[in-house]
Order: C-alpha cells, then structure tokens, then sequence
C-alpha cells in the first residue's frame, strides 16, 4: 500500500483534543491556585493549643495560627525567642495553665513540676496577674536561648518590686518551642 | 457537524507548521505541572533563621570550613563529650592526636583526666564554632555549660567554660585532633653563646594563644648573671616582625649562679591566627656581676651594682624556623 494511500487521522479532531487537554490543564492550574490561596495547610493532626470545642471556626484557627508564623519569619532572632517567653506570660496571666504547663521542657518538669497542680501552685504564689516584663539581657548557647528579664507587677508593684528571672528557650522551629525558667 | 473547509484547512495548515513546537511547549508545560505539584508534596519544614552558623569562622565571616572538616568536628566532640561524661577519661584520652597527648598531657591520662575536670566538673552539654583557620589548623572553640533548658537556671548562674579544638589533616587522609587549646609542639634548637653566656633555645610549645619557649642558659663565668630581674620593663621579649612582646608573666626572674646551668619555660602572648611569626627571643639588659644583693633589693642597690658590672650586654636567638 502507497503511503498516500494510507488513511490519515481527521486533524480537525486532533485540534480539537489539543485545544480540549490546555483548556482542561489551564483550568486545573488555575483552580489549584485559587484553592491554594484560600486554603489553609492542614496536617492532619490539630495543635495542642487549638480548643476544637470553643466553637472557633478551626479554619479561623488556624488561619491565625499561619499569619502568627509569616509574623516570627519576619521578626529577628532575639524578638522571636521574647515573643515567645512573652505568649508564655500572657498564658500565666490568662490562668491558661494548661497549655502554659505544655510549652515547659520535659526534663525541666520532671525536675521542678511533676504535676500541673504544683506548677499552678508554684505560679499563683510567684506571679501576678498582670506583669510589665522588661527583657534585660540575651545570650545564645548552642540550640538554648537564655533571656533576662524583671518581672513587675503591673497593679500593685512599686518601681523597684521587680523580680528577677531567667527564661531558658529552645526554637524547634517557627512557633515551635519548649522553655523553662528559673523557679527560685 | 463538521467545520467550514476553508477553516479546517487553514487550521491543519497551521497544525503543520506550529504542530511540533506547540507539541513540545505542552510537553514541557505538562513537566513543570508535574515537577511543581510533587515538590510541593514534598516540602520540607522550614527551619527557623538565626545566627547560629558554627561552620563560618569568628574570626573572618566569608570563611566556611568544607562539609568534612565541619563533619568530623561534630563526630569527634560528640564521642568526646560523651566519654568525659561517663568519667571514661582513658577513652576520651586515646581520641586526641599523639601530639596533643605527650607534648600537652605528658602521656599522662591522669593529668589529662584533671584537665577535664576543670572545663567539665559535672557532664556538662557543648556547642561548637569554627573560630579561625590558618596554616592548615581548623580551630574550633568548644563551649560547655550545664543543661540548662532543665534547670531552667533554677538557683543556678549561667556560666560556662571553653576550650580550643584543633583539627589537621594527617597523612591518612583523616583528622589529628587535639584539644585544651593544643596547637603543635615545635623543635627549635637555636643556640647563641659568648664567653659569659649560653643560651639554647630547645623547643617550642605552640598553644592557640601562646607560644612557650624551654630554655637552657647556661653561666660560663665565676660571676653572677642576672638575666632578668625586673630592673627594666622587658627584659626578656619576642621578637615579631613589627614588634616586641614581654613575656606572659610579668615577673619572670632569670639569675645564674656562677657556672649554674638551668632551663626555663618563657611564655608570650601570640595568636596563631594574628598572621604574624616569632622572628626571635631578645634578652636586652644581661649583666654580669661580681655582687648581687638578690631580685627584692631596691632600684638604687641594683644601679650601684650595675655600675660595677663586669659587662652588660643583650643576646637575641632566632626561633624561626
């Protein structure tokens, strides 16, 4: 059989499919950005600080939680380790000490608070509910941060009541640390 | 339903021509899709920016130690630390180069053990950072501090000791490592001499921060010979190329009886890393004395003796090598 004898496939159809697969692959990829844009990254698993029974809308939540971390990407290295300590204090301040009582170190715990009930003692006693924190000195040691900071209650406290305390603060990663501090 | 002919014919004609690049740019457009969509699944947690960078040195921040160097600094501490923890000084001991054991320790695990337990009292954790490299020492410092992230510095201050570790290439191909700050032990063997005097310069003892020269003098003479007495500022100093150093201890006392013979260890103050080299040892003011009323003896006892010295005189050693 001659080759121009052979019978070619209609191109029109060809074209067709062609233009049908870009149309359908643009559409894909444009889909997939809105939808990324939109969409929170969900691993699976809920962080430990997220109450699911507070009635939040979790993607609320979690939205939060994703701007709170583009935030520490931009701040330095120092500001980072202190907004942590601080979130720790307002936690105190919230009487949130369960999840306060979560961010301190195992080994630390095992050491100084082997319950939640001793740590809740141990803060009522020490802290007040309201502190102006002043950061006084920042050091670096291998992967552990140490702060210095007077702690002074913001209510009752006179000018010199302030209390000394070191912060001890390990980064894991963005929002992502344990700490433990010096419970003298 | 078929289309017009016309346009069908145009459009297989354009097919035809534009057939194999639309078909390649599809292809490749299809790749990056594919490319993007499993990088994207496979994202790696993004790890936090500090200033944490042990592999770039202290002392020139463009200088980043190759990924072996770097490596087998982390290996060696680790296994280190972790011997000197567990109080197995014997093991610890055999780790460090051969150098950094008989010139630094004297072959002597007991007096490397007391060494240990100066930087390291009770286990302690540990960082390390390239501090600076140069002719062919990678320096390390090594810090070592309690854990402190499970004390949180409960009735505790935060305090901590360091060290230098140096690491060289050797012959195999691996890694010499010394510590306690062990840089190299140098022969020297230099000698000058006159009729009063013999100095022999022996060796040297390279430190991270100090050179220490063994010294033997040597008094030929029936007479006294004060060396130094601090009579004058620097009466012993190491001669650099664009200065002179005095020597770490500020009262180092050097007097020879007549026809004694003794060695002494003088130590300066000279970076490894300050891209210098110790040229000489310079004694300025030796005097050779009949009477010599001892090193406490005021300044006005020394002049009078020195006006009836039998000579003065200065002797300088080369240590260059």
């Amino acid at each position: 059989m001659s080759k121009k004898n052979q019978k070619r496939p209609d191109m029109s159809i060809v074209m067709i499919a062609v233009v049908i697969v870009v149309f359908l692959l643009i559409v894909i990829a444009i889909s997939n950005m809105l939808e990324g844009s939109k969409k929170v990254q969900y691993a699976g698993t809920l962080p430990s600080d997220i109450q699911v029974d507070s009635g939040r809308d979790l993607n609320i939540v979690i939205n939060e939680k994703n701007a709170e971390e583009e935030r520490l990407k931009s701040m330095t290295e120092r500001a980072r380790i202190e907004y942590y300590v601080t979130k720790f204090m307002k936690l105190l301040e919230k009487e949130d000490y369960e999840n306060a009582y979560a961010l301190l170190n195992d080994d630390y715990k095992k050491n100084y608070f082997q319950s939640r009930t001793k740590f809740e003692e141990y803060i009522e006693k020490n802290f007040s509910k309201m502190m102006d924190i002043d950061y006084t000195n920042f050091e670096r040691s291998g992967d552990v941060y140490v702060i210095w900071m007077t702690i002074t209650d913001a209510i009752n406290g006179g000018p010199d009541s302030g209390k000394e305390i070191n912060f001890v603060v390990k980064e894991n990663g963005y929002n992502d640390f344990e700490l433990s501090f010096s419970a003298n | 339903m078929q289309l017009p002919i016309e346009l069908r014919l145009k459009i297989r004609h354009w097919i035809k021509k534009y057939g194999k690049i639309l078909f390649f740019i599809i292809i490749v457009w299809i790749s990056i899709f594919i490319i993007n969509k499993f990088l994207g699944d496979y994202q790696t947690e993004e790890v936090p920016n500090t200033t944490k960078t042990p592999q770039v040195a202290v002392m020139s921040a463009n200088e980043k130690v190759s990924k072996k160097v770097q490596t087998s600094a982390e290996e060696f501490i680790e296994s280190y630390v972790d011997a000197c923890n567990q109080g197995k000084y014997q093991k610890a001991f055999a780790m460090i180069s051969e150098n950094c054991r008989k010139y630094e320790f004297d072959d002597d695990v007991e007096k490397f053990a007391k060494y240990v337990l100066e930087k390291m009292p009770t286990p302690k954790k540990y960082s390390i950072q390239n501090y600076s490299n140069t002719q062919g020492y990678y320096i390390y410092e090594v810090k070592y501090f309690d854990d402190m992230l499970a004390t949180g510095l409960t009735n505790s201050e935060y305090n901590f000791t360091t060290e230098k570790m140096v690491l060289k290439k050797n012959s195999k191909g691996s890694f010499d490592i010394a510590v306690g700050n062990f840089i190299e032990y140098k022969d020297i063997n230099s000698v000058a001499e006159n009729d009063y005097l013999k100095i022999d310069v022996k060796n040297c003892m390279v430190r991270y921060s100090t050179q220490t020269y063994e010294v033997k003098l040597t008094n030929r003479t029936d007479y006294i010979i004060v060396v130094s007495d601090n009579y004058v500022e620097d009466e012993i100093s190491l001669a650099l190329s664009g200065e002179y150093r005095g020597t770490e201890n500020s009262n180092t006392t050097v007097v020879l009886a007549p026809e004694e013979s003794i060695t002494v260890k003088l130590g300066f103050m000279k970076f490894i890393d300050d891209n210098d080299e110790a040229q000489s040892i310079l004694f300025s003011n030796i005097r050779v004395l009949e009477e010599y009323a001892g090193v406490a003896s005021n300044n006005d006892i020394k002049k009078a003796e020195i006006e009836k010295a039998i000579d003065k005189f200065s002797m300088n050693i080369p240590v260059k090598k």
